[in-house]
């Protein structure tokens, strides 16, 4: 079904395969930057991945003008304005993050302070509020195959001294380009793995059932599902594989250009609310909660459900499976598939093995009241409603 | 060709409509405050003094409120600048909104809007005062049709017309 009406954006160049680190130089030049600020964490560089980045630009004219390896797992304004200084004092004229969420996020928030001119970013929270162009070259390399931030139009960065949780959504947050080369998600562990790759997953399910979902989103949600159905296993047993993670790390993408342009729901309302109270892992949250969201969301969606089990678990399951059973057949899946990975990697499955504490739950529930992705959710939820499907979950 | 500058007709009727319909949306707001538990007890986190926008681009009308002493007071037609604001991008889809053949989370998954400040502390909030709001305001064949559920009322309907009317 086609919507009264829709928008859909993604503008970022996505360069992807073997070598495609070595073609970041080139890109930068087209940009017109020439000392990029590389923003990236300490863990990142002791495991050797920003030494391959670097080593890709060898025999090159682009000086590394910096690099800023201090961004924590969240991503917050004081990080944010180290970098910002330390971008002004190089004389860096380019942006390159390399690394999950948190550094993305963090380069996202630089971005801001250097088109805006300013040292304040909470004077441009909001919803397309942004509307000077972005001024600077900004090339993104993930390392892990899960959040799809290299792709989505929206930054998360705390602000602990005013306790605001600040959210900056417009497409000017958008990067040039994106990069993915399986090298960078290889020495991803097998537990990392899978969680990351859930959350691709609910990205790509909740992108293909909420309210803003159009034909150009769902195209990359299905896609994005195929991918992962055919590949997480393997990227979780195989590591090495190259093939499967470069899989993986197209897949994580496509779910994030789905998102980006039709936002998550309640499981990612409810698993932001378990990150923020009890600081589990936000890969770890959305494969607990997906499930339990999903058997809330059935009877709103329709059909959708059932339509996503051909992509999940291929053509013979879905043909097999009588129309009316798929949908939950898929929830079936997405269990089954979730007990495969927990034997293979030890992944969690419920929220009390995650380390939630079972008094925290109505927090919980009251924070995840006001994350803005429940709006998008295909059926209204209140504080008992989350408080049931909490209760499921621990 | 003519070379001078082509300025589009302006739309002063539905402007006008709009207008009126904004300032009876800031009284039920008031009134909601005033009486309604739940919207009260929504609003009851903001820091006294919060002022909400809602403006129409690019010339108009708003909606303009304050809150005060624990409730919301309605500061009228002005644009100011505020700690929250909702813009919405066209005359012609506000009026959707505003005269609720078009819901506000459809609304916001459309782009309808931008949102300036803090979603999750008054955005959401907001929100789920409006849903209130409307339950109140319109008819529950219309209510229906833009919520995806009906929200819990804290008074009766009456009560808030006769505040969004008389103010009392
Ligand atoms: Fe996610």
């Amino acid at each position: 079904m086609i919507p009264s009406y829709y928008e859909f954006l993604n503008s970022v160049k996505i360069i992807s395969g073997f070598k495609a680190l070595e073609h970041i130089p080139s890109e930068l030049q087209n940009l017109g930057g020439k000392r990029p600020l590389l923003i990236t964490n300490d863990f990142l560089i002791k495991i050797g991945l920003v030494k391959t980045v670097l080593d890709a630009f060898g025999q090159c004219d682009i000086t590394i003008g910096a690099i800023y390896d201090s961004v924590p797992p969240d991503s917050s304004v004081k990080v944010v304005n180290e970098a910002s200084k330390i971008y002004r004092e190089n004389k860096c004229d380019s942006i390159i993050a390399v690394g999950g969420g948190s550094v993305i996020d963090t380069a996202k928030g630089l971005s801001i302070l250097i088109t805006e001119d300013t040292d304040d970013l909470i004077k441009f929270m909001g919803a397309e509020i942004l509307t000077k162009k972005r001024a600077v070259p900004f090339i993104v390399i993930p390392t892990t195959a899960g959040t799809g931030s290299e792709v989505t139009l929206v930054a998360v960065i705390a602000n602990p001294e005013r306790n605001v949780k600040m959210e900056f959504v417009s497409y000017n947050l958008l990067p040039d380009v994106a990069v993915l080369d399986p090298r960078m998600t290889k020495s991803l562990p097998p537990k990392m793995t899978a969680s990351t790759g859930m959350d691709a997953l609910t990205h790509a399910i909740e992108a293909y059932t909420c309210i803003q979902k159009n034909p150009l989103s769902d195209a990359y949600a299905f896609a994005a599902i195929k991918i992962i159905g055919e590949n997480i296993i393997s990227a979780v047993e195989d590591g090495e594989n190259e093939i499967v993670r470069l899989a993986m790390a197209n897949a994580s993408l496509m779910a994030g250009a789905a998102f980006s342009n039709s936002m998550v729901g309640m499981v990612h309302a409810i698993g932001h609310a378990c990150g923020g109270v009890s600081h589990i892992p936000h890969g770890d949250a959305m494969n607990i909660l997906l499930p339990y969201c999903m058997e809330y969301n059935i009877e709103a969606v329709g059909d959708l459900y059932g339509e996503i089990l051909l992509p999940l678990c291929g053509v013979e399951v879905y043909a097999s499976t009588p129309k009316d059973e798929r949908g939950k057949k898929c929830i079936e899946a997405v269990r089954q598939l979730q007990i495969k990975l927990r034997n293979l990697s030890g992944l969690t499955l419920s929220l009390k093995e995650a380390g939630v504490k079972e008094k925290d739950l109505p927090n919980i529930a009251n924070t995840a009241l006001n994350d803005g992705a429940l709006i998008m959710n295909p059926k209204e939820a209140d504080f008992n409603d989350i408080m049931e499907i909490l209760k499921e979950a621990y | 060709m003519k070379d001078k500058n082509i300025v589009p007709k302006s739309k002063k009727i539905k402007s006008f409509f709009a207008r009126v319909i904004l300032y009876f949306l800031g009284r039920a707001f008031v009134a909601s405050a005033k009486h309604d538990i739940y919207v009260k007890k929504e609003i009851e986190n903001w820091p006294d003094s919060l002022k909400i926008l809602i403006k129409i681009q690019s010339f108009g009308p708003c909606l303009l409120m304050k809150k005060e002493k624990g409730t919301l007071k309605y500061l009228g037609s002005k644009e100011e600048d505020c700690e929250f604001a909702v813009y919405f991008k066209n005359i012609e889809t506000a009026l959707l909104v505003l005269t609720g053949r078009l819901g506000i989370d459809m609304a916001y998954a459309q782009h309808r809007f931008s949102m300036k400040g803090d979603i999750i502390a008054f955005g959401m909030p907001f929100v789920r005062c409006l849903y209130i709001v409307e339950a109140h305001l319109f008819p529950s064949f219309i209510a229906k049709k833009i919520l995806k559920r009906m929200p819990k009322k804290g008074t009766s309907s009456f009560k808030i017309y006769m505040g969004t009317l008389f103010g009392i």
